[in-house]
């Protein structure tokens, strides 16, 4: 039994119902199989699925960003996915609206030896720059850290003031 | 920056594939969510 869309559906299918139709059939996947697969097995396993769904009468119209810890190399991994399935590893990234506010931000302080702490102040002048710029009444963000122990969500104060440059 | 729209601020949009690979995804303008954007 293989998890299958339900293709005869009239509308375009929400981002969400992809999500967890990839979510279900990684983790069949893995049963199946008996073995965890890594960031990069992953980001295949999606793109293939994103480029079978391209190819379709009505086809999934969504963007990813895979960010994954592979505990046999001992490192992270990120991937760009676009909605027409293509793939790309990036040291860093941005998608939505908060891309064309935040990757000059990270192309300038990015460094591939970071820390975690020095993560989070590029995070907070990424975040920063949205309440100063982006034209929407910006609530905040969900910060969810991937490490070798798991996947963990980050306490991160929205509410701190914002000092214009 | 205040505006007559508003984001929903505690909107998962990321699911977890397996332990240690975590996926954000987004679609066009506020069709993501449910419910998205709401009434200021």
């Amino acid at each position: 039994m293989y998890y299958r869309r339900d293709e005869h559906s009239p509308l375009t299918p929400s981002p969400v119902q992809f999500a967890e139709y990839v979510q279900a059939n990684i983790q069949l996947y893995s049963k199946r199989n008996g073995s965890e697969l890594s960031p990069y097995e992953v980001s295949s396993f999606v793109r293939s699925s994103l480029a079978k769904s391209l190819r379709s009468r009505n086809p999934y119209n969504v963007n990813l960003l895979l960010g994954g810890f592979d505990p046999i190399t001992d490192k992270p991994e990120l991937y760009w996915i676009d909605y027409l399935a293509s793939s790309a590893r990036v040291p860093y990234a941005a998608h939505g609206y908060a891309q064309y506010y935040c990757l000059s931000t990270l192309d300038k302080h990015h460094h591939p030896d970071i820390d975690f702490e020095q993560g989070m102040k590029i995070l907070r002048m990424c975040t920063d720059e949205l309440k100063r710029r982006l034209p929407i009444d910006f609530k905040g963000v969900l910060v969810k850290v991937v490490t070798k122990d798991g996947i963990r969500e980050e306490p991160y104060e929205d509410e701190k003031p914002v000092y214009a440059p | 920056m205040r505006g007559p729209t508003v984001l929903k601020a505690q909107d998962d949009k990321t699911r977890s594939l397996n332990k240690h690979t975590l996926m954000a995804y987004s679609g066009e303008a506020g069709d993501t969510g449910m419910s998205d954007v709401l009434p200021a």
